[in-house]
């Protein structure tokens, strides 16, 4: 028999829920300086572009 | 000419948490005046950090709105659940997120312009196994739905960043309601936003692809095809399909 369960593709049809977790918290914007204190000095990011035209 | 100065409130809208990233409402990327020109943006696209596993938002927001040479990268960026998967807004102007690459899906963006036309979303995750929270894949799927609604972009130009770069980028890919492993089946997750907004799913070679998540038993019987055939089943899916990343991908 030809398996064809390699096929990843699945849909989902289920209800949408939005919970109590979703309620804004914050409505004072965050400062470049409060970002820059905030974050790890070491952190790494690789979804890296270039600035193509 | 114009940025998307209402973000926050289409989000808040939508019942997401949001954090507004002080200035965001004057950056975008260089060109344009930092603006989108005339009936853009008409794209959502979707991306994964590739951030270490459990970065924290500051650490990762910090990256694209402050360290990054090209900044900014994102427009959005969507936290893990341990930062109460909410949205940061870092940009409403265009953004460098997405680089080289084409969209056979719709003619009218030129290659290489993706960056000129879309809405960029980058999640929080390292790509390669770690879990999207619950609540984060609940954020991204109002998150998308509300930017379609309110901007007026198709669910069928909500694309990943796999689409418009394969063989490059995977992203977004991992563990979650759309994918066991991997890149994410992105007709599956168009779905939900369809669901989600109300609106029918695209009516795509993408929807064909959507039907086949019975592994194409439905579509072979549609077209006349008997699935129990081994010959006739193998040469559906060679002459139909390709495989990447696991995925089997429909080709038109």
């Amino acid at each position: 028999m030809f398996r064809l369960s390699q096929n990843g593709v699945r849909l989902s049809s289920k209800s949408l829920h939005y919970p109590e977790i979703m309620r804004d918290k914050r409505t004072e914007p965050v400062s470049l300086e409060e970002l820059a204190a905030e974050a790890d000095d070491a952190y790494v990011f690789t979804d890296e572009e270039d600035e193509n035209e | 000419m114009s940025r998307l100065t209402d973000l926050a409130d289409v989000l808040r809208a939508a019942g997401v948490p949001v954090v507004e990233v002080e200035g965001w409402q004057t950056r975008g990327r260089g060109g344009d005046g930092g603006q989108y020109q005339a009936g853009r943006p008409n794209h959502v696209m979707v991306h994964h950090t590739a951030g270490a596993q459990g970065a924290s938002a500051a650490s990762e927001v910090n990256y694209m709105v402050n360290v990054s040479d090209v900044a900014p990268v994102t427009n959005l960026y969507i936290a893990r659940d341990k930062d109460d998967a909410a949205v940061w807004i870092c940009a409403a102007g265009p953004t460098n997120t997405n680089g080289k690459g084409s969209a056979p899906w719709d003619p009218a963006t030129k290659n290489d312009d993706m960056n000129r036309m879309a809405i960029g979303i980058e999640i929080g995750n390292n790509g390669v196994g770690e879990p999207y929270g619950a609540k984060q894949q609940e954020t991204l799927i109002a998150a998308c739905a509300a930017l379609c609604e309110a901007y007026s972009i198709p669910v069928d130009h909500v694309r990943s960043h796999a689409e418009y770069a394969p063989g490059r980028k995977i992203d977004p890919a991992g563990p979650s309601q759309w994918a066991a492993s991997g890149t994410w089946p992105m007709e599956a997750f168009r779905a939900t936003i369809a669901d989600a907004t109300g609106s029918p799913a695209p009516e795509t070679p993408d929807r064909i692809k959507a039907e086949a998540g019975d592994g194409g038993w439905s579509l072979m019987r549609k077209l006349g095809i008997d699935p129990t055939d081994d010959k006739a089943a193998r040469d559906f899916y060679d002459k139909n399909f390709v495989v990447y990343q696991e995925v089997w991908i429909y080709r038109p």
